[in-house]
């Protein structure tokens, strides 16, 4: 009998999916330009030639929103990529060397940068080098690191705990092969589901960025962006800070909802017996 | 017609597809001690949990049981839960998580009290005081404010039986209720529940697999398998002459003894152990120095010859595992030698030849290996210690051999460890053991978990396989009949230090030190006479 997927799994993968698609449909189409200015047409409402409408410069939303898709996710990804890369390592180093000076270093270290307001160093990071999607993705990940490192950790002592481990180490196996061998498969499940969390957090956290102006540049179109731009024309064209603010909330949900259902899912402890 | 305390009448219980329970039927009068014996899987638990209308969602059940004459199954789950704590009570196998972690073991007894009788704070907690008292926890020696974590797995069970007997209950289950604990251990809260019954009007369920303990205790005995009760009656002729064919190899398995290969003990010891002290932290390092250290081992000397089978017996907590951790070198010791042949064993960076020449199996079937791993690489994996090591079509080979061995099927390789029961497990974890062809294999309770027949299977492949493989066993478990079975000599082990050791037969027959005349009386047994049959 093949396990049927759960319903939060499914609905959270199709919402994700659909952004997903869209921001890859943009690299090759878009129902018009996104850097072309057309005052003309400016601040047309949903319907029409323009599907979703136009912005103050007469951009297509539809198209901006697609473009801004891209932002968000290579925004989301690369960050979380570098959390993964940056802590995993880091939390499986940790694992293995339990109670010894190194996981103290590494779990201290987690909560020292646990410790700083991650918005403001954020900031300050794009204060420092300027404001750009790279030095955003910078930012993100590096709060990234410290959550992956103790997922790592946390799920790898339990995996050390196990037979298995002792037989790999009569076999002559060392700390280093055991983790990757043996512990990194058994908290694979783990890793994926708080990559998804985390995907969705990094999401925010550009659009929250770019809202104040220091995510990705004009011309380059953002999800956060377009909200900040939008502000002073609500009162006469709401649809400017609606459809950026319903694109953040339906990807984040998506995501959210994959995130839970995969746990669900992978984790034999909560799946129920079918 | 007097009436029965309980009648389960034609039970069945089923769960999709599945029949864990068919068409079971007992009776239990006032007073009795009734016990149900079977193998994992047999519907022991099952009956037990339907009777209680705790079965798992999605479970149906048709029959009936009458508790003093009134049915359970009519009663909805308002009046089922006035039901269970009060007229029926239950202790688990697990103390470890029956138990509240975050409570008082005084609170918790009393908590039953407050809930079903609505007794004020101080009277519960007056209660509860004398029941613990009964149970062996007198408030002077134990307290009514220590949370479980403080008290020993066997003081657990007690804090459990006392919340069971709060409310006098008309009937006690006890499901596996000692499987979990020490031999000593065992006796002490099979002797308190068979007191309980004796003075209330209690009657009490006992589940097992062990059919030793119901020897000793119970009146009657339903034997159950595949969800039928096979056979019931009074113990004493159950065990005589039992009709059913099943009964007979249950006890024939619990029993087993494989036939021992003659013994040429080997001039020079493969293994010898001097003076071994092993310690471990116990507490985080301080800021100034190191925590607290906890010494395991103290002092043991040791020495097996090759080819020997050689057991060591200790209950949970003396030193043995850590003992067997040492001398395949994952442990460091603090002082005293270990050399295997003529190498020395020393922890940490050992050379890969050294550790070569021990392999180890473990107790738990399903812990043991990676479930993300299919069989070959399992199985595989000791090859590290080798330098040239067989590769591809030659290592497939190497192999399969290995499972060929202990009995699989060479194209098990394939498959992933999830798709073997217990038994099947534990014999590729032998196989794991075997496929570099070690001399000492160290068996830690490795037949422990798995059910008497399955157990017999593996105590008689290891004899094979040490007569054919030339191995040496130390084959470490708490329980003094396997190890009587497949050793030739024991060691008995208490508090890091070995306390008697001798051929097998003198220590069991014949103890000499006060601890092990304990464990040998503590043991249940099925007396001999019961099961003096000449056809098997």
């Amino acid at each position: 009998m093949r396990p049927r997927l759960p319903v939060t799994l499914v609905a959270g993968l199709a919402l994700t999916a659909l952004f997903a698609a869209a921001a890859l449909l943009s690299l090759v189409w878009t129902p018009h330009a996104v850097d072309v200015l057309n005052i003309a047409a400016r601040l047309q409402p949903p319907g029409g030639d323009h599907l979703l409408g136009t912005d103050h410069f007469g951009r297509d939303m539809l198209s901006m929103l697609m473009v801004g898709a891209r932002t968000s996710i290579a925004v989301a990804i690369v960050a979380v990529g570098i959390g993964m890369a940056l802590g995993v390592p880091l939390g499986l180093l940790a694992a293995a060397n339990h109670g010894g000076v190194v996981d103290d270093l590494v779990m201290r270290g987690n909560d020292l940068v646990f410790a700083f307001p991650a918005l403001v160093i954020a900031i300050l990071i794009t204060a420092v080098f300027g404001p750009s999607a790279f030095n955003a993705i910078l930012a993100i990940g590096i709060f990234n690191t410290p959550v992956f490192a103790r997922v790592t950790r946390g799920g790898a002592l339990s995996v050390w705990t196990q037979d298995f481990i002792l037989a790999a180490r009569v076999s002559g196996k060392g700390a280093a092969r055991i983790s990757l061998e043996h512990i990194l498969p058994n908290i694979a499940s783990l890793l994926i589901v708080q990559g998804t969390i985390q995907f969705s957090l990094g999401i925010l956290a550009e659009a929250g960025l770019s809202y104040v102006g220091l995510g990705a540049q004009p011309p380059l179109p953002s999800w956060g962006r377009m909200l900040a731009d939008s502000q002073t024309m609500i009162s006469f064209a709401p649809h400017l800070a609606v459809l950026p603010g319903l694109a953040i909330i339906a990807t984040v949900l998506g995501l959210n909802l994959t995130g839970d259902g995969l746990r669900d899912h992978l984790d034999p402890r909560l799946r129920r017996p079918s | 017609m007097t009436m029965r305390r309980l009648e389960i009448d034609r039970l069945n219980v089923q769960i999709g597809d599945v029949h864990p329970v068919r068409d079971v039927s007992l009776a239990i009068e006032p007073g009795q001690i009734f016990g149900i014996a079977g193998e994992s899987g047999s519907g022991k638990s099952m009956t037990a949990l339907a009777v209680m209308g705790l079965l798992p969602g999605g479970a149906a059940r048709t029959g009936a049981a009458r508790l003093d004459g009134q049915d359970l199954f009519a009663l909805d789950e308002a009046a089922m839960c006035g039901v269970r704590g009060q007229r029926i009570g239950m202790i688990f196998q697990e103390p470890m998580t029956a138990l509240n972690p975050v409570r008082t073991i005084g609170s918790q007894v009393a908590e039953t009290l407050i809930i079903h009788q609505g007794m004020s704070r101080a009277d519960a907690a007056e209660i509860a005081a004398t029941k613990l008292d009964r149970v062996g926890l007198a408030a002077g020696r134990v307290g009514l404010d220590r949370y479980p974590h403080e008290l020993s797995g066997g003081q657990r069970q007690r804090v459990m039986i006392a919340q069971a007997i709060a409310l006098q209950p008309a009937l006690l289950i006890a499901d596996e209720p000692t499987t979990a604990l020490d031999v000593t251990t065992q006796a002490g809260i099979l002797d308190l529940m068979s007191g309980l019954v004796e003075e209330g009007d209690m009657s009490l369920m006992l589940i097992t697999h062990d059919l030793a303990v119901l020897a000793g205790l119970s009146s009657a005995i339903a034997v159950m398998k595949g969800g039928w009760i096979v056979e019931s009656g009074a113990t004493e002729t159950l065990f005589r002459s039992h009709r059913h064919a099943y009964t007979g190899r249950l006890l024939a398995a619990s029993g087993h003894a494989p036939a021992r290969p003659a013994v040429r003990p080997a001039a020079t010891p493969l293994l010898d152990v001097e003076n071994l002290h092993v310690g471990y932290q116990t507490g985080r390092p301080v800021l100034f120095g190191k925590g607290a250290m906890t010494e395991a081992v103290r002092g043991v000397s040791l020495a097996i010859g090759a080819g020997e089978s050689v057991g060591l017996v200790g209950e949970s907590g003396c030193g043995k595992s850590t003992l067997a951790r040492t001398i395949l070198g994952l442990q460091a010791a603090r002082s005293g030698s270990i050399r295997l042949g003529d190498d020395a064993v020393t922890g940490g960076a050992m050379p890969a030849r050294v550790r070569a020449g021990m392999q180890i199996v473990f107790q738990d079937p399903y812990g043991s290996f990676n479930p993300r791993h299919r069989v070959a690489r399992l199985v595989a994996e000791p090859f590290h210690l080798i330098e040239d090591a067989p590769v591809g079509a030659a290592r497939d080979k190497a192999v399969a051999e290995a499972l060929e061995a202990v009995g699989m099927a060479a194209s098990d390789a394939g498959k992933y460890i999830h798709e073997f029961s217990g038994g099947q497990r534990q014999r590729i974890a032998i196989a794991r053991a075997l496929v570099i062809r070690p001399k000492l294999i160290i068996l830690d309770e490795a037949v422990s978990a798995l059910d008497v027949s399955i157990r017999a299977q593996i105590l008689d492949l290891l004899a094979a396989l040490r007569d054919s493989h030339g191995l040496t066993y130390l084959f470490i478990s708490h329980d003094l009949g396997v190890v009587g079975a497949i050793t030739d000599r024991v060691m008995v082990m208490k508090d890091g230090v070995i306390v008697e050791q001798g051929p097998v037969a003198d220590v069991l027959e014949r103890p000499d030190h006060p601890y092990t005349r304990e464990l040998v009386a503590a043991r249940p047994q099925i007396p001999p006479e019961w099961t003096a049959r000449d056809d098997r």
